[in-house]
């Protein structure tokens, strides 16, 4: 489904991702973990087009990326939850999901928006409240609620773990696995390294901007070397 | 008394060509970080079309005031699209440069075109004046604050529940996270120069319908939308209603008890008091 291949990317001067290449494919959850600084939010960002990759390539469904203005990404079905969940924190929860279906022109918003009070009726009881008043766990869920109601194909999740409960966490997790099963392909990427591993079906280690191992996600669990780096075991 | 009514009653309607100024101003600065200094000439600009087209024309003002509008939206639109949007993401003093640039060239050209003369937009109304309690209410002063509030409601309206609108204010909040919703940055910002641009020059002809103005009418203009802009709060709805009215009643009151000299002492001193006091502005909300 996504493809990237010898992909490099970087800030200004500063090569960020060096010659990096994986693979997504429909139906998959992916896990992509790494230390801070390893270049993950950066790959995010450049499949987004947020920013320009310096070479390589990045096909979805076949079809080339690099050089298409975010808009038209996200219009091709993609979608991503930001690190630090970047509501717009004057505008009320409900604003806020119906920002996310801001290129959607079908008649089923309305259903999608009672669908996802379904899935966080915190949000439902809270649907006039400013997004900015929200509590960081019910801000995480209007971010992947406002990423949901633009129905992606592919969504990417930068490190919705990031300052939470580890309750709120495995909640948000487990809705990753539902979210799957209704259809949407999602690459992880994740803070919390062993509570996404258990939920992926595979994983990348991103490594100084490039891949160092790529296996399932049960092998990647069980890897000694791997447990040491980032479980602590 | 009737004197302190009269001086009330000036501020206020005096206010009412402050804000919709201001209502450009804060529009642009609130959305796109974007201090267009530019802003005073694009209404003197406005003030000659008036003048121009009811001299050469016959056109009233009032009835020329929409195709101003239009004219001015589509000339902020094409700036913004062509040439500002490719310096706006550098750093603030590019689009300073860029404006004050914008600025320099449009006030000379005014005074190649229309000479560096006062002139003024004489109407058949210009002076007329209402009396209501003994009190005189000039009837263009007290159209503006009308139009002043009525555009006020309407670009609220607009930016609240239009889908334009909305993308407008998810731009102004978080910009990465619209463009992630799919949301085109450059045809918003577009879209909200020209909007700020066509309210200017509405702005502008209520200004040469009251006062006497020439190319260099420009600079005062833009300043006194900057403090209104800072009073009200940068970016809100109802701060350049606000700002426009407080600072449109101190300057009226002060110049009668300090004397006139001492406006720009009273506009500035309140400038400073509310950025050491109150930052973000009468209206405005504390910062995240």
């Amino acid at each position: 489904m996504l493809k990237i291949s010898h992909l490099k990317a970087g800030y200004g001067d500063t090569a960020i991702i060096w010659d990096l290449s994986l693979e997504v494919n429909a139906g998959e959850i992916v896990a992509l973990i790494g230390v801070n600084g390893a270049g993950k939010t950066t790959l995010l960002r450049t499949i987004m087009g947020l920013l320009a990759p310096w070479s390589g390539s990045i096909t979805y469904r076949g079809r080339e990326l690099t050089g298409l203005a975010t808009d038209r990404i996200v219009g091709l079905g993609i979608n991503m939850t930001p690190q630090g969940r970047r509501l717009f924190a004057g505008m009320s929860v409900e604003e806020n999901l119906l920002m996310g279906a801001f290129l959607r022109r079908d008649g089923e918003i309305k259903a999608d928006l009672e669908r996802i009070y379904g899935l966080f009726p915190r949000l439902g009881e809270r649907r006039r409240q400013t997004a900015g008043t929200l509590s960081g766990g019910e801000q995480q869920m209007c971010a992947l609620g406002r990423s949901l109601m633009s129905r992606p194909a592919l969504l990417l999740l930068d490190e919705m773990s990031l300052g939470l409960a580890p309750v709120v966490v495995e909640m948000l997790l487990d809705l990753v696995l539902q979210i799957r099963e209704q259809g949407t392909t999602v690459l992880l990427v994740e803070q919390d390294v062993e509570e996404a591993l258990l939920r992926a079906d595979r994983g990348y280690v991103l490594e100084g901007g490039r891949i160092s191992l790529s296996a399932p996600a049960g092998e990647l669990l069980a890897d000694r070397k791997l447990q040491e780096a980032y479980l602590g075991l | 008394m009737h004197l302190w009514g009269q001086i009330i009653v000036n501020g206020i309607l005096q206010g009412g060509v402050l804000g919709i100024s201001a209502l450009a101003f804060s529009l642009q600065w609130g959305v796109m970080d974007l201090i267009n200094l530019a802003h005073g000439s694009f209404q003197i600009l406005a003030a000659y079309l008036a003048l121009t087209l009811l001299n050469s024309l016959g056109i009233d003002p009032f009835l020329s005031l929409p195709l101003i509008f239009l004219l001015f939206f589509a000339a902020g639109y094409l700036l913004q699209l062509w040439i500002i949007n490719r310096v706006i993401s550098a750093n603030l003093f590019m689009t300073l440069l860029l404006t004050f640039g914008m600025d320099f060239v449009l006030a000379n050209l005014m005074i190649l075109l229309f000479s560096a003369d006062y002139k003024s937009i004489n109407t058949g109304y210009a002076n007329a004046s209402l009396h209501l309690a003994g009190i005189e209410l000039p009837v263009v002063r007290l159209l503006a604050l009308l139009f002043l509030i009525v555009l006020s409601v309407l670009l609220w309206l607009f930016l609240e529940y239009s889908r334009t609108g909305r993308a407008i204010r998810a731009t102004a909040m978080e910009r990465e996270s619209a463009r992630l919703m799919g949301i085109k940055i450059p045809a918003v910002y577009a879209l909200t120069f020209g909007l700020g641009s066509g309210l200017a020059a509405v702005g502008g002809v209520f200004f040469g319908l009251s006062n006497t103005f020439s190319p260099a009418a420009g600079g005062p203009l833009t300043v006194g939308a900057f403090v209104v802009t800072i009073l009200g709060g940068v970016g809100t709805s109802w701060g350049p209603l606000a700002g426009g009215l407080i600072l449109g009643l101190l300057e009226a009151v002060g110049s009668v008890v300090f004397g006139p000299t001492y406006v720009n002492v009273i506009t500035f001193g309140l400038l400073l008091l509310v950025l050491i006091i109150r930052p973000t502005g009468v209206l405005g909300r504390a910062a995240r």
